[in-house]
């Protein structure tokens, strides 16, 4: 564990508060000008999912978590657990969906991910920025419907729900921001 | 290298819808130095320094201004009519992120014989034209009207507690900054900024490093800040006195007369119903020179300057706007970036 002030916190950062891991999913500084500077931060618990909004001095001491980075193999999804297998020790282990809900719609079985784990326990499965997903279930478009920005939305194979342009057939690849779920263009392979 | 020539045009025209505005109303345009050897006395505040240079001497140090208040209050002082000014400030030690810049332009207006509300107006009319500059084809349409809440609805409505209460409880409405319970009454304020931290489950901080301040705005930035609405341009009207400013006091209360202006959430002006008494300017003075000294900081400052500007001092308020911020929202921007001409860049993630 290590000591980090709060100006030096950048998003990604992993803290302990109040005895519960967290990671910094935004930040931003405040000078309110006639005062302190602080920095604002939303941190998400990595056990519950929950999100918390704290508010410090840029001068405070914070906790930081020292984490290892483990290479692992998903296997499957069980529904509430996902099932992982350590890459180079072939241990298997389960990681809780309740702070990883995301993270099922971005992992196809057999790929691999760099896990954050700290004392044993697996705080945070990180995901590219991108990721290219075939389209299990869309609409025909409709004829004559070609108005330019015209959307609909499709199902990818892993059960993912995206808004995409109407030309988009079932089959077809499409790439999507993993952080806003939202479509960025069709992959032709 | 390509420019954003359609933000350039904007700021030109906005500057010249701003230059425009204020001549027509008798405020007299004014510049003052940017390179100075007494920059205004806030502990708060990172300075940028530099050092002149003179054969065969010892060099100099001088600061760029970070504001150009303390010498546009002289001016007023001397007998000078209402004011404006557009100018580069510098601060030091800021996060380059969205909405923070190193070096920004400032508008800055005193008005003679104006409080801070009766300021709101004239903002009102200044964020009109600046979207009527940027967005002529927009017509009738207005910026909205400014909405305007004060801090103890805030702190009702967000933090569910009356400030107003807690601070009169204190006893601060009847201790003169000047009277020796002051400290005393400071410190009971503290006290119950702790206890509301503590009841919202707030980190405190370290005890011997938290001034009253620091403890206010743990609670307003966590708790008030960021639930303000922003459907409209708003302001937060009446802030704590015991806040070390230049605002003066509103007699019998625990508020100091101030505003500052969000817009989307962001802060974008803040206003001051102007302090002239020597006594409060002097102890204003005394308390930034001692947090200056326990920062390390080493005094600089030119210790004449709240007798002279206490001397002949009118009554008046005075506005600084951050024209960039203000710029880049009537724009839609969600960044300072779109106004970025040729930006320095650091090492922290954006």
């Amino acid at each position: 564990m290590g000591m980090i002030k709060a100006g030096a916190i950048a998003k990604g950062t992993y803290l302990l508060e109040k005895n519960e891991p967290f990671v910094v999913t935004e930040r931003e500084f405040v000078n309110p000008g006639k005062g302190s500077a602080f920095v604002r931060l939303k941190l998400k618990n990595l056990r519950s999912g929950a999100v918390l909004k704290v508010t410090h001095k840029s001068q405070d001491n914070c906790e930081e978590i020292d984490v290892d980075e483990v290479e692992s193999q998903f296997l499957y999804s069980d529904g509430t657990s996902y099932h992982f297998m350590d890459s180079s020790t072939f241990d298997q282990f389960e990681v809780p969906m309740t702070a990883h809900e995301n993270a099922q719609y971005y992992m196809l079985e057999g790929e691999s991910f760099k896990l954050t784990r700290w004392n044993d326990e697996t705080l945070d499965i990180r995901l590219p920025p991108k990721k290219d997903l075939i389209v299990a279930e869309a609409e025909e478009a409709v004829k004559g419907d070609t108005v330019t920005g015209a959307t609909k939305y499709v199902i990818t194979e892993t059960n993912l729900k995206v808004k995409v342009p109407i030309f988009i057939k079932q089959g077809e690849k499409i790439r999507v921001n993993v952080e806003s779920g939202e479509y960025q263009e069709r992959i032709n392979d | 290298m390509q420019f954003n020539t359609e933000a350039i045009l904007h700021r030109a025209l906005m500057y010249r819808g701003i230059r425009e505005y204020f001549n027509s109303r008798g405020y007299l345009e004014t510049e003052t130095p940017i390179l100075t050897e007494s920059p205004i006395p806030e502990s708060h505040i990172e300075l940028f320094r530099t050092e002149r240079k003179m054969p065969g001497h010892n060099s100099r140090r001088l600061f760029l201004v970070p504001s150009p208040e303390v010498f546009m209050k002289q001016l007023l002082a001397s007998g000078s009519p209402s004011l404006y000014q557009i100018g580069r400030c510098f601060r030091n030690g800021e996060q380059l992120d969205r909405w923070h810049r190193n070096e920004f332009t400032m508008l800055e207006w005193y008005a003679l014989n104006k409080t801070a509300d009766e300021n709101i107006p004239v903002m009102q009319e200044v964020l009109e034209l600046t979207v009527q500059e940027v967005h002529p084809e927009a017509g009738e349409e207005t910026a909205g009207r400014i909405r305007n809440i004060s801090m103890e609805e805030a702190f009702r409505d967000f933090a569910g507690f009356s400030l107003e209460s807690d601070l009169t409880e204190s006893g601060i409405s009847e201790t003169g900054k000047d009277s020796p319970d002051y400290p005393g009454t400071l410190n009971h304020i503290s006290e119950i900024l702790r206890y509301r931290l503590q009841e919202n489950s707030l980190p405190p901080g370290e005890p011997e490093n938290e001034t009253p301040d620091d403890l206010f705005h743990r609670l307003f930035l966590t708790l008030v800040e960021d639930e303000l609405p922003r459907d409209r341009p708003l302001v937060l009207t009446r802030w704590p006195a015991f806040i070390p400013t230049l605002a003066r006091d509103i007699p019998g209360t625990p508020w100091a007369d101030r505003w500052e202006l969000y817009i989307r959430g962001v802060e974008v002006a803040n206003c001051y119903g102007e302090e002239t008494e020597e006594v409060s300017l002097k102890e204003y003075w005394k308390y930034e020179s001692s947090r200056l000294k326990k920062e390390d900081i080493p005094e600089i400052r030119d210790s004449q300057w709240p007798a002279s500007i206490a001397r002949g001092m009118p009554s008046c308020s005075g506005t600084a706007v951050g024209l960039d911020r203000l710029l880049a929202l009537v724009r839609g921007d969600d960044s300072l970036k779109g106004l970025d001409l040729f930006p320095i860049h650091d090492n922290m993630p954006r």
